[in-house]
């Protein structure tokens, strides 16, 4: 089995908007994906669209895993947020760039600066 | 360093592709790869194996991984019963059209075309067999 878990419950930034960070951790793949696809869907149900995945506990993406985060960064957009990507491994990372995501998404060193790419704008 | 070919039967559930990753990662060392050619073929399997999981495989069927690390490099055998698919050629839309339109699926194929230094497609009556190979070294004229 893929280990895999995806902590949603940390929130950064000011109090009166505040950013909502995903912590995923192990291995997402095509088993893995729903876990990680419900915990964004819970964060939009909640009302966060301001989204920042905190990828330094990733050990692996493939595809379906990639496909997950195209899911939800237009759905976040136009909910006045984002989904920006925070602190990926190399090994990870190199599957993202391999396929152009850094020109869709904000990808950031780590999860401070994600979040304060929020206020930059 | 080699070792002998290795044969995985894989159940049609998606659970199953940690259990691939690992011997591909194990095949690839015994391979002698560096670790980054050794992801590459891993992914690239992943890719393949869960296309089969997901959409190819006949009811019931098995997919069978076979490895066989050589000096060379390392070359992976997926096979499976089920509906035709060729990997190789099967239209899908190029990366920056899918990233403009926010497509949620059709990586899979560039990441397998992309990641190895060869892959090779047959149909044998019934049988899909997807062969990837990554080589060690690079060929001479490869960036």
């Amino acid at each position: 089995m893929s280990h895999f878990s995806v902590r949603f419950d940390r929130r950064e930034g000011p109090p009166e908007a505040p950013v909502r960070v995903l912590a995923p951790s192990g291995e997402l793949d095509a088993h893995t994906a729903p876990d990680f696809e419900a915990a964004l869907q819970a964060c939009l149900d909640g009302g966060d669209a301001r989204l920042v995945v905190d990828g330094a506990g990733l050990d692996y993406v493939s595809s379906a895993g990639l496909g997950v985060f195209m899911a939800f960064v237009e759905p976040a957009r136009t909910a006045g947020g984002d989904l920006k990507i925070a602190a990926l491994p190399d090994r990870v990372f190199e599957v993202f760039d391999l396929l152009g995501f850094p020109t869709v998404f904000d990808m950031a060193p780590t999860v401070e600066a994600a979040v304060a790419a929020f206020d930059a704008r | 360093m080699a070792a002998p070919p290795e044969t995985l039967w894989v159940r049609g559930q998606t659970a199953e592709l940690a259990r691939v990753r690992r011997r591909v990662s194990a095949w690839a060392e015994a391979s002698g790869l560096p670790a980054r050619a050794g992801r590459r073929i891993q992914l690239a399997v992943d890719e393949t194996v869960a296309n089969a999981i997901e959409h190819g495989l006949g009811a019931g069927r098995r997919v069978v991984v076979r490895g066989a690390p050589g000096r060379g490099g390392l070359t992976v055998t997926v096979r499976y019963r089920g509906a035709r698919f060729d990997p190789t050629t099967a239209p899908t839309a190029p990366p920056d059209a899918a990233l403009r339109a926010r497509a949620k699926h059709g990586y899979g194929l560039h990441l397998i075309r992309r990641l190895v230094d060869d892959v090779a497609y047959r149909w044998d009556r019934g049988t899909n067999e997807v062969r990837l190979t990554v080589r060690a070294a690079p060929p001479p004229n490869a960036s």
